[in-house]
């Protein structure tokens, strides 16, 4: 390795900064949803896995300051710079339909691995909307996994569909003299544009 | 690390068709300070990126031809330890900000970190710059909360601190007023003095009159003129093509015709007036 | 260089102090520390350690001056995790002695006590997190990792991160009043305002990634990968032979806690 890409390491704080950001903006406007791993997701795919999950890990640890309970999650956001790496390779960004596809599946992976951290550490309760929903149907006798897989599955998968339709409309607005400078801009820009 | 040649050089950006630059040929010599003039978009930042080693290092694309600079190729050049030698500052004030100190004093002092240069003399030369720019008052504001101006001065600052063998300076006083703008000028002149060569791209036509040695006329891709700035900016068909020229020489034309001629066609303000008052003592002997 | 104009540089000429014993303790004799006492709850499992535990904790961040900015994040966790996660823990956990039943929901001995437990743990823990977060300002943290020889790039992505955060929350802020001036809805219902959120982040996202050519540029005009060895403006004192004596006995008495507690088990 001659030299980790330039660019992305100039990526990696706008990654983390956009996670942040984009979920205070959802607080902010009162959204049910997070919206905090687009930064996480659109560099994986423009500069390959170990970017995307250093993102993942600095936008976790950033959450983490102000609720330290959240720092376990962070193994899912690094996840998602895997994902968004992976997805790019097989060409998932470039029609918008593929975005609900792409939702779906991130939110399945990530819903997998939230249950099992919510119910084992915090017995089901993660101190945000979805496990009101929880709560809920826990009381309606529901057990404690099924509960918040079911709580955790419909909240993620609202949020995941909403950022990857925004990932996409941004992977194709960034001018291409960039992508091609980027790690993964092969997968972006052809040869023959 | 002096001289900077360009031997007939062709480039075009990635993803592009025509050339940013075309046919260039050019002999920069060490010590001098050249000044780039030309329309907007038309290659006069892709110079400064050639000249920089952006180009090929950075920009990919299609170089052809050869950018020497000491007589090396610059394919072959370590862009990083280039960067150790060479000046560069661009128009963007609030990117060139690095995020990442606290204070306009430490800001500055960033470049001289990355140099390795020992505490007391970072701290001499923060100070000395800070005073050529006159920002001391500024030196222990955040330099992320400051205003344009004051971020191109603090970037202008921070890599003048750095004191680096070449200059290649893209237009530093976009946010200024004048009299900023003629301090940045006073302190171009200035390290000319120290022997420093300067490659300057500004906008401000009369200025570059005043304090460049050459002029080089970057218009549509191509080089169309370069040489001492007399030369190159009295010549009225370079406003034809386009260029901008000093205040002194659109003045110069005006008054041929309308028959007053001068002795020589003047460049600068200072020297149009010192030419009418000679005329005028001339004419009032008659 | 006597100039009065700039006393304010002698504090580069010496090692960084506060006066503060916890916050000039190196930050990785703090992270150490705070991490220790932070895991220590998980193995000594006990409720009434717990909150000792975070008593100690907002006790430590009045000693280091920085009660109020610790205690604005930590009150929130407080609250949700101390009131709200035992709540839930109380009501759903299975136990055995009936102290209250309401629809299906029982309250127990062994519930309440589960509840205790895991939120004392979960609030020990957030507290040392917050504190050395609190204590130790970013710059500080990466000094210390340059100093062990991690590459200065990952202190920019460090540093940078929190900058970014601060340039873009404000430009998101411009980038609001002004979709309100044209009268883009951020207030009303759901749909209004999710609909206000992607004008907002779409412009931010793409000039924040755009911008990174040139910060590439300007960074590297900076000599940011100059083959050198760096020098440092400030620089932090070095670690005293009783800092690294009480580290090391802290983490002596962590060691023998986790051997105890695996004993313990296998018994």
């Amino acid at each position: 390795m001659k030299k980790f890409n330039k660019l992305t390491i100039f990526l990696i704080p706008i990654g983390i900064a956009v996670n942040v950001v984009g979920g205070q903006l959802a607080v902010l406007l009162k959204l049910p949803v997070f919206l905090d791993s687009i930064g996480t997701i659109v560099v994986g795919a423009l500069c390959g896995p170990l970017p995307g999950v250093l993102v993942g890990l600095g936008c976790g640890l950033i959450n983490a300051i102000s609720l330290p309970t959240l720092l376990p999650y962070t193994v899912i956001g690094m996840l998602f710079g895997v994902i968004g790496s992976f997805l790019a390779k097989k060409n998932m960004f470039d029609k918008i339909w593929k975005a609900l596809i792409n939702g779906v599946c991130i939110a399945l992976v990530s819903t997998c691995i939230a249950v099992p951290i919510t119910a084992t550490l915090y017995g089901g309760f993660v101190g945000t909307g979805a496990s009101g929903i929880a709560a809920a149907l826990m009381a309606a006798g529901w057990g404690v996994v099924p509960a918040t897989f079911v709580s955790e599955l419909s909240s993620e998968m609202m949020d995941k569909i909403i950022c990857l339709i925004i990932i996409f409309f941004v992977l194709k607005a960034i001018p291409a003299r960039l992508v091609v400078k980027l790690p993964n801009g092969k997968y972006f820009v052809k040869e023959n544009e | 690390m002096g001289f900077i040649e360009l031997k007939n050089v062709t480039y075009t950006y990635p993803l592009m068709k025509t050339p940013a630059l075309r046919n260039i040929t050019c002999y920069l010599e060490e010590g001098r300070f050249y000044g780039v003039i030309g329309e907007n978009a038309g290659g006069k930042t892709t110079f400064c990126n050639l000249i920089r080693g952006l180009i090929p290092h950075f920009y990919q694309g299609k170089l052809e031809g050869d950018v020497l600079i000491d007589g090396e190729d610059i394919r072959k050049k370590d862009i990083d330890v280039l960067s150790t030698r060479m000046g560069y500052i661009f128009q963007n004030p609030f990117t060139q900000i690095s995020g990442v100190r606290k204070t306009v004093f430490e800001e500055i002092a960033l470049g001289l970190e990355n140099l390795g240069v020992p505490k007391d003399e970072m701290i001499r030369r923060v100070i000395e710059v800070a005073e050529l720019l006159k920002i001391e008052p500024l030196l222990e504001n955040d330099p992320n909360r400051l205003s344009g101006g004051q971020r191109q001065r603090v970037a202008f600052a921070s890599i003048i601190a750095m004191d680096m063998d070449v200059f290649v300076i893209d237009e530093p006083t976009s946010q200024l007023d004048p009299e900023g703008t003629e301090r940045i000028f006073e302190i171009i002149r200035m390290l000319k003095e120290k022997g420093k060569t300067i490659i300057l791209v500004e906008h401000k036509v009369d200025l570059v009159a005043e304090y460049a040695d050459e002029v080089l006329i970057i218009q549509n891709g191509e080089l169309v003129k370069m040489g001492p700035v007399k030369e190159v900016l009295s010549d009225l068909e370079m406003l034809e093509r386009g260029a901008m020229l000093p205040q002194a020489v659109i003045l110069n034309r005006e008054l041929k015709e309308n028959g007053i001629i001068l002795p020589e066609v003047p460049v600068t303000t200072e020297e149009c007036v010192r030419l009418l008052s000679e005329r005028g003592n001339g004419h009032g002997k008659d | 260089m006597n100039d009065s104009r700039y006393a304010f540089v002698e504090k580069y000429r010496k090692p960084k102090k506060t006066g503060n014993f916890i916050c000039d303790l190196n930050p990785f004799s703090k992270l150490n520390l705070m991490l220790v006492l932070g895991l220590s709850v998980f193995f000594v499992q006990n409720y009434i350690y717990g909150f000792c535990m975070v008593i100690f904790f907002i006790i430590l961040s009045a000693a280091s001056g920085c009660f109020k900015s610790f205690f604005s994040l930590y009150w929130k966790v407080l609250l949700l995790f101390g009131v709200f996660l035992f709540l839930v823990k109380a009501a759903f956990s299975p136990g055995e002695h009936v102290l209250y039943e309401l629809w299906g929901i029982c309250v127990t001995t062994e519930s309440i006590a589960s509840g205790l437990k895991i939120v004392s743990m979960v609030l020990a823990f957030s507290g040392a997190f917050i504190l050395f977060v609190k204590t130790t300002p970013m710059e500080d943290l990466t000094y210390s990792l340059e100093k062990k020889g991690v590459s200065h790039m990952v202190s920019f992505v460090i540093l940078s991160s929190f900058q970014t955060i601060t340039d873009l929350g404000q430009s998101a802020q411009v980038i609001m009043e002004s979709q309100k001036a044209r009268g883009i809805e951020t207030e009303g219902n759901l749909l209004q305002r999710a609909k206000a959120y992607i004008p907002v982040m779409g412009p931010l996202v793409l000039n924040a990634i755009s911008s990174t050519e040139e910060k590439s540029i300007a960074m590297d005009a900076r000599a940011f990968s100059a083959p050198v060895e760096h020098t440092f403006l400030v620089e932090l004192p070095e670690v005293t032979a009783g800092e690294k004596i009480l580290v090391a006995v802290f983490d002596i008495a962590f060691i023998a806690l986790i051997v105890g507690r695996i004993y313990l088990w296998v018994l």
